[in-house]
């Protein structure tokens, strides 16, 4: 066989392998990444579960930590509404309205005060501020 | 500019540029009115920094390809009453796809008790920080103490309401225009505002 056959087949053929494995191997670091994703994702789910739990929650809930700013407090409701950043693992950056365990955790926040917070629950629907500090 | 080369370091060149270029979009910005006009989007609107107490800050242009906004500059107490009837009518607006952003014309760390105190309180975004500046550069399409701008989808200015705070379009008004603007067939390219 000429050598220029022989350079020809073997160029092609790293080409073809290289082609496939680039492929075969980015499907797999895709996969990879999701499956990190999620990982991560539980480790945070169980890092706050374990937070509420020290901090005397029920089993299965979770304590996310906050900041935003007190955009309307309706005491007669115990809801205060809040323009927060984004709540990992609950909530995107947004304005939202959450209650307050009790009367006493929401002291004497007003409008357009700056917080840090932190909510306790199982899902966003029953997410309640049970603690309050100036941001 | 080379002949201000040696006076002006190029961050001032720049803001010379864009000053000089909202002036030039000023003068024929007149054109615009109450009313949308259809297919017609010609004005861009200026970005700005929407930085809201000490929260991360966005930008105007963040709501390009998402939501219409509606850019409030007001002035207490004048305007008390009609930022009382935006605050009633910011769910239906929201529905809509329609964003409100309000700028104080005056300078105050303030600014959200002030229209917090209302009721209903005011819920949208309320620049607290380099209001000043959105202030200067929106003056120059309209110098009135309030002014109402409404943005479409594609960071165009399409409508401008501009004088007495009691003068301002009522929802239903406001809402007309907005369908008008869900209704265009074209869809314009997004602007392209960067000038270097």
């Amino acid at each position: 066989m000429d050598a220029w056959r022989v350079v020809l087949v073997v160029n092609l053929a790293l080409a073809v392998g290289l082609g496939v494995g680039y492929v075969g191997w980015g499907r797999r670091v895709d996969a990879l990444d999701r499956e990190l994703e999620a990982t991560r994702a539980r480790v945070e789910r169980l890092e706050r579960e374990r937070q509420a739990r020290a901090a005397g929650a029920r089993a299965g809930e979770q304590q996310w930590e906050a900041r935003g700013i007190v955009r309307a407090v309706f005491p007669q409701a115990n809801m205060l509404v809040i323009t927060h950043e984004e709540i990992r693992g609950l909530l995107p950056a947004r304005t939202t309205s959450f209650q307050t365990v009790s009367p006493g955790v929401r002291g004497s926040v007003s409008v357009g005060d700056p917080i840090r917070f932190s909510l306790r629950g199982t899902v966003v629907d029953d997410a309640a501020i049970v603690a309050i500090t100036p941001w | 500019m080379p002949g201000f080369q040696s006076r002006l370091g190029d961050v001032e060149r720049w803001d010379a540029i864009n000053y000089i270029r909202a002036l030039g979009a000023a003068q024929p910005s007149s054109a615009i009115g109450r009313q949308v006009e259809p297919d017609r989007p010609w004005l861009i609107a200026p970005d700005f920094t929407v930085a809201v107490g000490p929260l991360a800050p966005g930008a105007l242009r963040d709501y390009r390809g998402r939501r219409m906004v509606l850019v409030v500059l007001y002035t207490l107490p004048a305007s008390r009453q009609r930022m009382t009837a935006l605050a009633k009518s910011y769910d239906v607006l929201s529905v809509t796809g329609v964003e409100i952003i309000a700028v104080p014309t005056h300078t105050s760390p303030d600014a959200l008790r002030e229209l917090g105190s209302s009721s209903p309180p005011a819920l949208f975004p309320v620049v607290t920080d380099g209001a000043p500046d959105v202030v200067a550069t929106y003056r120059m399409f309209a110098p009135e103490p309030h002014a109402e701008f409404l943005i479409d989808r594609q960071g165009y200015i399409r409508a401008i309401w501009n004088g007495d705070a009691g003068g301002m379009p009522e929802t239903a008004a406001l809402l007309k225009q907005v369908e008008q603007l869900n209704e265009e067939k074209s869809v314009p390219p997004f602007p392209d505002d960067h000038v270097h």
